[in-house]
């Protein structure tokens, strides 16, 4: 099993130098026989951008930390699914992308987002004060625009910085289709833009 | 591969900081209005939800919690029920409509009366018997398998019944 506990400062995940780092395959394991550090250690890897990634695909801000946690706990109660295949980031961006389309089918989530709306200050978070670029507003609702795979793709490589083959293993797609996608959604959101 | 898709497939790259422009590449840009507008997109994307905090603290321990205490749901277990449900009550109903032959009158239900007749056979004669199995035969109102009420022909309250008589 992997050492992950908190108490044990040095063999401890939480203090290890970052070339020693365990690897998401590692955590994984780790926590599947028991450790259930390991599971927080890979939230605190991967929350943030997961947050980010949600929010740039129209998720209502209200509801992108829930969305973060729902993610999280599919991904964990469904490891079988995973097998190995692909990374284990990719399998967390794909569930993130399956519950965001099932909260706009329900009805929940947010289609459409006005500029008057995105990334209102939060009075809890003096940094959230500071106005939101405008061009990232009209960006972020291009993106809203556009149809899921192409939005999809393009976040994964510009917001995520993936390769078309991670690409096209978190979307259950070909690299050759993912390049295509990210094209279009470059064409519409320079046109868009403009 | 032209100097603009080099450039271009690049973007990314550069935009997280895994490399950088060279002195080429910073000219292309200037002058090539098109991969500078791409540029400009790609860099921007790259940005976009960086002021976005999530709570991981609270996240974790949610999960944590959840992780422990909601109980693992078996895929298709409801399916599964459902199919189990549906056959079950397949087959109760086509033991309905086989097994009342041989019960006793005050045992039946409800839109299959018409088959309780068959204790009162046992009292006719054989003269009388072939003449009321001539009569089925030839009838509108025979015993005949094939005229026996299917599960469409019921109504919502026979339905109901079949499904308390199969419940108990």
């Amino acid at each position: 099993m992997l050492n992950t506990s908190r108490n044990d400062s040095s063999k401890g995940a939480m203090n290890v130098a970052a070339a020693d780092l365990p690897t998401d395959p590692d955590l994984v394991a780790a926590w599947q026989s028991g450790d259930e550090l390991a599971a927080e250690l890979l939230v605190r890897r991967h929350a943030t951008a997961l947050g980010r990634y949600l929010a740039a695909s129209g998720a209502a801000s209200a509801e992108v930390d829930d969305l973060v946690q729902d993610t999280f706990f599919r991904a964990f109660r469904g490891l079988a699914g995973w097998r190995g295949e692909g990374t284990f980031r990719g399998w967390l961006f794909r569930i993130a992308g399956n519950l965001l389309k099932d909260r706009f089918r329900s009805g929940k989530g947010r289609v459409f987002l006005m500029i008057e709306d995105h990334d209102l200050p939060d009075s809890a978070d003096p940094a959230g004060e500071v106005v939101a670029d405008e061009v990232e507003q009209r960006l972020t609702e291009g993106l809203t625009r556009l149809p899921r795979l192409q939005r999809e793709v393009f976040l994964l490589r510009v917001q995520q910085g993936m390769e078309y083959g991670e690409i096209a293993t978190t979307l259950d797609t070909t690299p050759g289709a993912a390049r295509v996608h990210y094209h279009h959604a470059v064409k519409r959101l320079k046109e868009w833009l403009g | 591969m032209t100097d603009c898709e080099r450039l271009r497939d690049r973007m990314p790259a550069v935009a997280h900081g895994s490399t950088e422009w060279g002195a080429e590449d910073a000219a292309h840009l200037r002058a090539c209005g098109e991969c500078d507008a791409e540029w400009q997109l790609v860099a921007r994307g790259a940005m976009l939800g960086r002021s976005r905090v999530v709570d991981i603290d609270r996240v974790a321990r949610n999960l944590s919690q959840r992780l422990r205490h909601e109980p693992v749901a078996v895929p298709g277990s409801r399916w599964r029920s459902a199919r189990i449900g549906l056959l079950a009550v397949a087959a109760g109903i086509a033991l309905f409509f086989l097994v009342p032959i041989t019960r006793q009158p005050g045992a039946a239900v409800a839109g299959v009366s018409h088959v309780t007749v068959l204790p009162e056979l046992d009292r006719l004669s054989e003269d009388q018997l072939q003449a009321v199995l001539t009569e089925l035969d030839a009838g509108d109102d025979g015993l005949s398998p094939m005229r026996l009420p299917r599960i469409g022909d019921l109504t919502e309250h026979q339905l109901e019944l079949v499904l308390r008589e199969l419940e108990g």
